[in-house]
């Protein structure tokens, strides 16, 4: 059983004597789930719920409901700790095997709201209890959820982020929810990506149960973790990795990978036509893909492999058909950038930016039903002029189509109620907010 | 290091002073924290008397209140930590008012990872408990300054030594104080008993890059022509016969 590494350029040959960008896939095929063994690893999982005073009633109501729906699908193998912050650390439930779900849960029940939000002292009291059997389980994580900002204890984003990466590089992955319109999404998803986890929001408490069953479905079906890619492009190829992926030691780190799901990133290679002078008679080498990861079975490696392709005239180079799963994910991509770009002018209630960004993006859009989709949403927010609800939702989306999954047989068409087949974790969207059960 | 003294297992302890000190005075010997040289001097055992002076000097937290009517105190897995603590450092000459305060200002945790022979922590953990360490100095420095900003800086009182230190140096002090009472359980593994290891200054010859001879220093000064006259044979004999002193291994 092994990770597949593929490399999909957009069209089969460069064009011979111009400049040339060529949009490549960079594809790792997780394997099949194992038919005669369940897909089953010991989870360490330690839930950080805030009980700050904005939390009280329906939201603290609802994070114990999504708290206990977690617990009830732990099995004995696994760990659970539970932790409540308000200023002060409250430890619930400190990190055990689950040998009761019922005692877990009554503890959880007895949460009450308090004051203010030191999420940061609630996150890192998690991360003692997650650290606490980090050798035994095969994934741990930091589940935190917030709906505020950190306002006590170390408050700055930049400092929190770096100690998720800290925490994530020593076996613990932290994934955030943020709950409602008050939560600071900066802090949020720099603390997911950082930490190597998922960020996930709810425009409302009804929305959490989920990304919840997201993050869980996901963690049950992991193949691979720490996938780190390393490209090398020819000389006189320059290579861009269009996803916001984390960038260190010269390798682009993959999300987690599931079985029967592909990671993915977007490579824009770009050529000068004095590279491009021939290659007709035999293939130019343009690029070298090898990925390391870790898998049940210990630490892998497989590659290098290469991408070389002929450069053809003008006529043969357009009768080329392009590859539509290359072109559809370089466009998602591009429309994650839009995203981000307006989320960015939102924030400043530059909404004359904004309008010109929705713009180009839904023409970006078209022929795309998941993008178009994904639109609605955000023009509504635009026409709003909701300055906290538009930054959230684009922040989030562009935050999930430049790191999603895929379904390794993804369609091109997009109709919710397939996409309800799938594994939580391999769903397309129309919005990230909200429950794809209560569209409004 | 071997964990069969994690004092963990003593982690819901609720007893009366007397087994308090029972148990205490077991575990000091047990975790050899018997002070066997160095610097201060030798502690007392822990008994009734000691662990009633260490919670009035406030080395040790206030007694757990009994219900009802009961207002004799219980003594709890803080009450045993701070004591082991407190011994580890009164054994490498702290004071017990510096003690005191040091025990005061830090988490179980912190204290545990001054006493030796506890589970080593793994990074994970080891990490996350730095970044909560800093957090409560963080809390604190706060509360320091908005403490002295409500007062007025002209009655703001004298730092003590250990506050006006920063706390990387702190640390330092307690990590080399927990190196030191690890040394008679480290010794005991190495050679048998506890007996820390014997320190002997010695002179060493060279002789030029063929030969380095080590001697005591004291033997040095009293040595005869004839003990000198035998050591010289006794190195050409050990030289010649070098095969069989190896017994046919040859030191690669």
């Amino acid at each position: 059983m092994q990770v597949e590494l593929q490399l999909c350029p957009r069209k089969g040959a460069l064009l011979l004597g111009h400049d040339n960008l060529l949009e490549v896939l960079v594809r790792a095929v997780g394997p099949q789930p194992p038919s005669d063994a369940p897909v089953k690893k010991a989870l360490n999982l330690t839930l950080v719920i805030d009980k700050s005073g904005s939390m009280s009633g329906q939201p603290l109501d609802e994070a114990k409901r999504c708290a206990a729906a977690i617990i009830d699908r732990l099995g004995p193998s696994d760990y659970i700790s539970v932790v409540a912050y308000d200023d002060q650390v409250e430890l619930v439930w400190p990190a055990q095997t689950v040998t009761s779900t019922a005692s877990v849960k009554d503890a959880v029940s007895r949460i009450r709201e308090g004051g203010m939000t030191a999420l940061h002292d609630g996150w890192a009291a998690g991360a003692e209890q997650a650290a606490l059997n980090v050798g035994k389980a095969g994934v741990s994580r930091v589940l935190l959820l917030s709906d505020g900002g950190a306002n006590k204890g170390l408050t700055d984003p930049a400092a929190i982020a770096s100690q998720c990466a800290q925490l994530a590089a020593k076996g613990i992955g932290t994934s955030t929810y943020g709950l409602g319109q008050g939560f600071n999404e900066d802090l949020m998803l720099a603390m997911a990506k950082s930490g190597r986890g998922n960020g996930y929001y709810g425009q409302t408490a009804a929305d959490l149960m989920g990304p919840f069953q997201q993050e869980f479905d996901l963690l049950q079906a992991l193949y691979a973790t720490n996938l780190q890619l390393t490209l090398s492009a020819a000389p006189g190829v320059k290579l861009q990795v269009a996803n916001d992926l984390e960038h260190s030691h010269g390798a682009w780190r993959l999300p987690d990978l599931a079985y029967g799901a592909e990671a993915w990133a977007v490579v824009r290679l770009s050529l000068a036509k004095s590279v491009v002078a021939s290659g007709e008679a035999s293939p130019l080498r343009l690029l070298e893909a090898s990925l390391s990861f870790e898998a049940q079975d210990g630490a892998h490696a497989i590659g290098p492999i290469s991408l070389a392709l002929p450069a053809l005239p003008v006529a043969a180079h357009v009768a080329l058909a392009e590859d539509e799963t290359v072109a559809r994910r370089a466009q998602e991509v591009r429309f994650a950038e839009l995203q981000r770009d307006a989320a960015d002018a939102a924030r400043k209630e530059d909404w004359s930016r904004v309008d010109e960004v929705l713009q180009t993006a839904r023409t970006e859009a078209e022929g795309n039903e998941w993008l178009s989709a994904s639109m609605q949403s955000l023009e509504r927010y635009a026409r709003m002029r909701d300055r906290q609800q538009f930054a959230k939702e684009a922040s989030f989306k562009s935050q999930r189509m430049m790191t999603r999954l895929s379904a390794a047989d993804e369609f091109m068409e997009f109709s919710a109620s397939f996409e309800a087949t799938r594994p939580s974790f391999l769903r397309r969207r129309q919005e990230e907010g909200k429950s794809d059960q209560k569209k409004d | 290091m071997p964990f069969k003294y994690d004092i963990r297992k003593f982690e819901s302890l609720h007893e009366r002073l007397p087994q308090f000190a029972e148990i205490t005075g077991q575990l000091v010997e047990a975790l050899g924290l018997e002070k066997t040289g160095g610097r201060g001097p030798k502690a007392e055992p822990a008994s009734d008397r000691v662990i009633r002076d260490y919670v009035r000097r406030r080395v040790l937290s206030p007694t757990l209140r009994g219900s009802g009517s009961d207002e004799r105190g219980f003594y709890g897995f803080r009450h045993l930590v701070e004591f082991l603590a407190a011994r580890v450092l009164l054994n490498d000459g702290w004071p017990l008012d510096k003690i005191a305060q040091h025990n005061i200002g830090a988490g179980t945790d912190e204290l545990l990872a001054l006493i030796p022979g506890q589970p080593e922590e793994n990074e994970a953990l080891a990490l996350a408990r730095s970044f909560r360490r800093d957090a409560r100095r963080l809390d604190q420095r706060h509360n320091e300054q908005g403490a002295l900003f409500s007062r007025g800086p002209a009655d703001a009182p004298p730092q003590t030594v250990a506050a006006a230190q920063p706390p990387e140096f702190s640390d330092r002090i307690a990590v080399a104080a927990r190196r030191r009472a690890e040394l008679p359980m480290l010794m005991r593994q190495i050679s048998g008993d506890g007996s820390p290891p014997a320190v002997r200054n010695g002179v060493t010859f060279e002789f030029g890059d063929r030969l380095t001879l080590i001697i005591d220093r004291e033997r040095l000064r009293n040595i005869t022509v004839s003990e000198a006259d035998a050591i010289g044979r006794a190195i050409s004999a050990a030289l010649i016969d070098y095969p069989n002193l190896t017994r046919g291994k040859d030191p690669k």
